[in-house]
Formats: C-alpha cells, sequence, structure tokens
C-alpha cells in the first residue's frame, strides 16, 4: 500500500487514480469529522466534496513530508468556518460555531481516534439488536430520532432513550477497550 | 443552568434538539470549564467516529476532476502572474457581474454579499501552507441515487437485434391498447439519461484531458447567448450557495431557452441550460430545498392549468421551469403517461425515470412502477416487482395483478419472426433496391433514396402499398434511427460559403411529417469532404456524431449537450 505522502506525490505529477486512493482512505474520516459539526447531513455530504474539491486544485501547495489527514481536516475546518460564515439560519450553525471554538481550545489526537475506531465494530456487537438497529438508522440511514421511533414502533421519547443507552454503551466499551477507561 | 446539567445536557441530547440558549450557554462555558471541554470533545469524538464507521457519503472522483478543471485559476499559487493580478481579475470580474446583474434589475443583495464575503474569503488568505487552503471554488455535489429502474437483462431482450411487435399488441390496458403498431429498435449502446448527464469526456481519459477549446466549437455550433448569460449566472449563485437567486434564474430561462447551448461542462462541453439545470437540481440539495420553498404553489399553478388544457408544451414548461418541485415531478409522469398512451414506450421511459429521481416517497413508487410497466412494453425487465398497490389510468391493481400485467406485456413484446417479412410487390422491391437505408417501424417499411433529390417513403408492409412520402429538407447524411415512432434523420444544407449546415430532422413515422429540424454543426467548406456521420440511440437518447463532434439529444430531438469524440474512439 502506498503511503500518504507517495500517493500525494503522484496526485501532484497528474495522477487520478492515486487521487482517486486518498479519496477512498479519507473520505469517511471527513465526512464524520464534518457531520458530526453540522446539523443537516446535506451539508456535510456538500462540504465532505468541497474538501477533496480543494484538496485537488490545491495539491501543488502540499508539502509531500507532512501529513495529508491533517490537512484535509484543515481544509474542513477552513470550509467549516465558511460555511458557518455564510449561513443565515443562525440556530444550525451555533452549533458549528461551538465546535470550532472547541477546535482552537483541544487538539486532535489522531492515534486515539484510529484505536476507537478500529475497536467499533467489537463495541457494536455487544450491543443489543434493538440498540444496534437504533445506530444504523441514526448514522447509516440517517433517521432523525421520531422516524427511528417510528420505524422501531416506539415513541420518540422511547427511540430518545435507547440511542442514549447505545451511545453511553458503545462510550464504555471503547473505553474500556482501548485501555483508557477513566 | 450549571456545568454539570450542561455536561448532562450534552450526553442527554442529540445537538439539533439543543436550544440556542443552550448552545450560547455551553459557548460561554467552555473556556471556563475543563469537564464541559471533555464533554463536548467526547460527544464529537464519538458521533465523528460513528459517521466515519457507518455513515459516509457516495460521490464520483470523475465529476470532481471535471469540477476541479474548470477552476484553473485556484490551482497551484497563482501562477504566473502572482496573487495580485489573480486578484484584480476577481474584482473586475465582480464588477462586471454586479452590472450585468444589475442592468437585469435582479440582483439580489444575498448574491452581492455572499460575493463579498466569498471574494474577502480567497483573498485575504493567500496562504499556500497545506492547513489552510484557499480559493472559492464553485461546489458540486455529485452524490447520486443508484439508477432507476436498473436493468436486469431477460433472454428475449438479450437475444434480439431487432424487435418488432407481433400486431397483436398489449392490450390490458386501454392506454396501452391505444398506442399504435410501433418497431421496437433495441439501443446500441444502454446509457441512461443520469449517465448522459455525467457524459464522459476527455477529461475522463486518465493520459490527460485534451480541452476542447470554446473558439473552435462555437465556429462550428450556435450558441444561444441568453442560455450562456443565464448559464452564468447560475453558475455564480451556486458558487455562493445562494439558492434562492439560483431559482430564480432558472425560472425566468428555463422556459425560452432551455434548449439553448451554452458552455458549461467539463473542458468546453456545450450543455443546453435546461441540462446545466439537471445538474444543478440533482447535486445541491440547497437549491432544491429552495426551489420547492418558493416555487411549489406557482407550480402547481401551472400544472394544473397545463392539465385542464391538456397542453402537452405547457406541461414540459412546467417540467423544466420548476424543476425539483413535487409539481414538475407530476408534470414528468404526465408527460410519461402521454406518451405512453401514444406507444413511445421509449420516451415514456425517459420521462418516467427522470421523474423518479426527484420523486418524493409518496410519488415514488407509482413512478418505479410506471418504468418497470414500460420496460416491459420493451421486451425488459427494469427495477424490483412491485409491492404496493398501483394505480394506472385511475384504476387501482393490487401487486399481484400489476406483476400479472407486467409479465403478459414481456411476453406480448417478443418479436415474431413471421411479422418481419414483407411484401415482394414490384414496387417495393424495386424500391428497396435503390435505397440507400430501410427502417420498419411497425407495419412500415421506410426507405431513403437519392434518385430525384432525398425522398423519405414509407410502404405497408403486407401490402406494399406507399402510405406516404416525403421530400427531405437537405442530403441525407446516415442511416436514420427510429426510437418509438419517430424517425430521427441527419440532413446537410449546402451553404453560400462552400460549407455544410447540418440538422437533425424528426419525422412522424406514420404520417411522414417532420415534427422538428434542430440545427446541428456548421462545417467550413475544407470540412465538406468525407465527414463520418452517424446517429445512434440510446437509453432515453440519440447520439449524432458528425465528424469529430458528437451531439446528444433527447427522444424529442433537443440537443442536450456537444462534445468532442476522444482520440482513437
Amino acid at each position: 500500500m502506498m503511503e500518504d505522502s507517495q500517493l500525494l506525490g503522484a496526485v501532484q505529477q497528474g495522477d487520478r487514480a492515486a487521487f482517486a486512493t486518498i479519496v477512498e482512505r479519507y473520505q469517511g474520516k471527513i465526512y464524520g469529522y464534518l457531520r458530526a459539526r453540522l446539523l443537516q447531513s446535506s451539508d456535510a455530504d456538500d462540504l465532505t466534496q468541497e474538501v477533496f474539491l480543494r484538496c485537488y486544485t490545491s495539491r501543488a501547495r502540499f508539502d509531500t513530508s507532512g501529513m495529508v489527514g491533517p490537512w484535509l481536516i484543515g481544509i474542513a475546518r477552513n470550509l467549516l468556518r465558511e460555511h458557518a460564515r455564510k449561513t443565515r439560519r443562525r440556530r444550525e450553525v451555533a452549533w458549528t460555531e461551538l465546535c470550532l471554538e472547541l477546535d482552537e481550545l483541544v487538539s486532535d489526537d489522531s492515534e486515539r481516534y484510529d484505536d476507537l475506531l478500529g475497536q467499533l465494530p467489537g463495541c457494536l456487537e455487544t450491543l443489543g439488536p434493538s440498540a444496534r438497529q437504533a445506530i444504523d438508522l441514526r448514522y447509516h440511514a440517517k433517521l432523525r430520532l421520531a422516524e427511528i421511533g417510528e420505524r422501531l414502533r416506539r415513541s420518540e421519547g422511547a427511540a430518545k432513550l435507547l440511542m442514549f443507552r447505545a451511545r453511553q454503551a458503545l462510550r464504555y466499551c471503547l473505553e474500556q477497550r482501548s485501555g483508557r477507561a477513566p | 443552568m450549571s456545568d454539570e446539567q450542561l455536561i448532562r445536557l450534552l450526553r442527554e441530547k442529540p445537538p439539533e434538539e439543543f436550544t440556542s440558549d443552550e448552545i450560547t450557554l455551553v459557548r460561554r462555558r467552555l473556556p471556563h470549564c475543563s469537564e464541559l471541554r471533555q464533554a463536548v470533545a467526547d460527544h464529537l469524538e464519538l458521533e465523528q467516529v460513528l459517521y466515519h464507521a457507518r455513515g459516509g457519503v457516495r460521490f464520483s472522483v470523475d465529476d470532481l476532476l471535471r469540477r476541479a478543471a474548470l477552476t484553473p485559476a485556484s490551482r497551484g499559487p497563482a501562477g504566473i502572474y502572482g496573487w495580485p493580478t489573480a486578484a484584480a481579475v476577481l474584482l473586475t470580474l465582480s464588477v462586471v457581474g454586479a452590472v450585468i446583474y444589475a442592468r437585469g434589475n435582479r440582483r439580489p443583495a444575498e448574491i452581492a454579499q455572499a460575493g463579498k464575503a466569498a471574494g474577502a474569503a480567497g483573498h485575504h488568505k493567500p496562504d499556500a501552507s497545506p492547513s489552510t487552503p484557499n480559493g472559492n471554488q464553485p461546489v458540486r455535489h455529485v452524490v447520486r441515487k443508484p439508477p432507476i429502474g436498473t436493468e436486469k437483462p431477460t433472454a428475449s431482450s438479450a437475444a434480439s437485434v431487432s424487435r418488432e411487435s407481433t400486431g397483436d399488441e398489449p392490450g390490458s390496458m386501454s392506454a396501452v391498447r391505444a398506442g399504435p403498431t410501433v418497431a421496437i429498435s433495441p439501443p446500441t449502446s444502454i446509457a441512461t439519461p443520469e449517465q448522459l448527464a455525467g457524459e464522459k469526456t476527455a477529461a475522463d481519459n486518465p493520459a490527460g484531458p485534451e480541452p476542447v477549446a470554446e473558439a473552435w466549437l462555437t465556429q462550428r455550433v450556435e450558441i444561444d447567448n441568453e442560455a450562456r448569460r443565464a448559464s452564468a449566472e447560475l453558475a455564480a449563485a451556486i458558487e455562493h450557495r445562494a439558492w434562492r437567486d439560483a431559482c430564480r434564474v432558472i425560472v425566468a430561462a428555463a422556459v425560452n431557452h432551455g434548449d439553448g447551448l451554452a458552455p458549461g461542462g467539463a473542458n468546453g462541453r456545450l450543455c443546453s441550460f435546461n441540462l446545466m439545470v439537471f445538474e444543478a437540481i440533482r447535486t445541491h440539495a440547497g437549491l432544491r430545498q429552495a426551489m420547492c420553498d418558493d416555487y411549489a404553489v406557482d407550480a402547481w399553478r401551472g400544472f394544473r392549468g397545463a392539465a385542464d388544457r391538456d397542453d402537452a408544451a405547457a406541461m414540459a414548461a412546467v417540467a423544466g421551469q420548476f424543476i425539483g418541485t413535487p409539481a414538475a415531478t407530476a408534470a414528468r409522469q404526465w408527460l410519461g403517461d402521454r406518451a405512453l398512451s401514444a406507444g413511445r414506450f421509449h420516451l415514456a421511459l425517459a420521462h418516467f425515470r427522470a421523474a423518479a429521481e426527484r420523486a418524493s416517497d409518496q410519488q415514488c413508487g407509482g413512478l418505479l412502477a410506471r418504468v418497470r410497466l414500460c420496460g416491459a412494453l420493451l421486451g425488459r425487465e427494469l427495477g424490483e416487482p412491485v409491492t404496493e398497490t398501483v394505480e394506472l389510468e385511475g384504476e387501482q391493481l393490487s401487486p399481484f395483478d400489476f406483476e400479472r400485467l407486467v409479465t403478459e406485456m414481456r411476453m406480448r413484446a417478443v418479436p415474431n419472426s413471421a411479422a418481419s417479412e414483407s411484401s415482394s410487390s414490384p414496387a417495393l422491391t424495386s424500391e428497396i433496391q435503390k435505397a440507400r437505408s430501410q427502417s420498419i417501424v411497425g407495419d412500415l417499411l421506410i426507405t431513403i433514396s437519392d434518385e430525384r433529390g432525398h425522398i423519405a417513403t414509407a410502404w405497408q408492409r403486407r401490402t406494399g402499398d406507399m402510405i406516404w412520402r416525403q421530400q427531405l429538407d437537405g442530403i441525407n447524411l446516415a442511416a436514420p434511427a427510429i426510437v418509438d415512432d419517430r424517425l430521427f434523420v441527419c440532413l446537410a444544407v449546402p451553404d453560400s460559403g462552400g460549407g455544410r449546415r447540418m440538422y437533425l430532422s424528426t419525422l412522424a413515422a406514420h404520417t411522414g411529417e417532420v415534427v422538428a429540424r434542430r440545427p446541428l454543426a456548421r462545417l467550413a467548406a475544407d470540412e465538406s469532404g468525407e465527414t463520418s456521420v452517424r446517429i445512434e440511440t440510446a437509453e432515453g437518447a440519440l447520439v449524432v456524431t458528425v465528424g469529430d463532434l458528437r451531439f446528444h439529444a433527447d427522444l424529442e430531438g433537443c440537443l442536450q449537450s456537444v462534445t468532442k469524440v476522444a482520440d482513437g474512439e
């Protein structure tokens, strides 16, 4: 498997397949980063693509001795700022602004992130079927709580509680498995 | 609210349920409370990991690269001119754009503001460091639904080279019974309208694109200046995510200039304004939403008016002008139903597929059922069996009855080889010998000969009787294509400069009437030698190749895009 810096070097030489590999390798991470900070999934879809568009159009400026992931996250963060500036739906961007302020105050820990990501499938397995389904409906099918409740034949409040417990269980499992339990 | 309460809130409530006050409180406390910071960070981390692992977004890298190819100014550190020059050019363009808008009295404050904000963002950070990339490239959202009614090849469809109706028309539905007997020419290649919208261009060539120079292209293909202006306005509005302005541009230009060609695709590809709008609506959720918010009522009014008058042209205008609204989807369905009743199954299929792509959940079921029915009428299996009641022509069909109808239609669409034999009358035999081309449309044989000018003649196949004769308005250059009951011919008319003007003419196969004539290209005198011309049918589209130019048209003969034929094809 090619290293990121090699891939980006190839992209700088006009290699489209290398660019496609970078997209494939990082689109989940970038989408996750943006989606967690945006309330509308369509905005996250749009901005994810713009991150890679900007990555491609500014590839000449990338220092191939650096790391691709943080560079892409940097692009995503700049895009979030632009998005927050342009968007008039204040309640929606208030959350994004809060997340951007937090980014200024805490540092990224990509090693920990990769660790959690690796542990996630195993932790999902430990959930009960309803909780797993609720997680799937929320994060994969992108449904709202009311819709999840409808699908699971529960009230919205019950779906909310189910989601809360599922997230709590996942958090606990991830902390245990990564050996970083408080 | 205490910090502990805020932390509990973060753990219990999803962000979309936070009130503005709650978010403001969290923001205010964030710099002062490490536990709160940790709680928000934990929340984001888990969300990010879950969306990473379980969610995701699908998009085409090819489309991204095409989009990137349209933004050369953003590549590299400002090229040889440097940022000051780039900034000056951008500023000039902004001023020119503002003047254009102001002249049309349509420059809304929204675009002006967005333009300023974007301009500022683009100019004040020319830093080339990796962590601060800049530039304000247009966004291209290319998330796609899976193709509607993906085909499952059947034995009959795979085996058939040409298909002709048996004369025993499928007849469980009045709509189907009403259809004339038609021959169904199988597509020479399969491409959905969605694929055509994202037409493969030289940009897809891994060896590197060879951009089609606009000047070179515009010398040969007529550009619609109004469509060009509208396309530029639309692109500007989309770039700044000024969705309401984009909607205004679409509504104002779609009716009169929707078919007009303008540069608008990758590498200078020419596109109709309608195709650009189709792509924009498909890729930008915000644009779809704005169109629904602002024009849903107007669109339904237009739909009802067109339906009351039974006016297909007005209905097509609603479908184009208010694209993305439920009424536009209903208009497409109406046009599809009308085509289905007329036996124009390929056209109906194209309408239903286009409608299904933007349909609401409520509309989607009926449209997918119609796609399936059209497929059956063409002898193919499209989509999945229906599971809900289908309403057709005011009748409610249970899933079982509908699927039985689909099966019956598909069986009847299998060609009857005996029916393909033609009369051996002397007149017809003689005509066939002289003809440059011959085509079968149901019980008609249509020949095109160049004796005494280029003449199309339709013959009753069983009796050999002549049904109609039509003098073609030009020199026929290629074997015609037949889709449903339409005959598409490519004609050349010499011009005063020694060159030729090429046209795509559409004839109604049963009457010989010329129903449309669209200009294709101008060929200069030195190009007028042996230019190869070919007309092919694709799923829901026509592809006309004239030398090194490739024209894509819909089944009404309206041009959708012009590309350059890639080297080696």
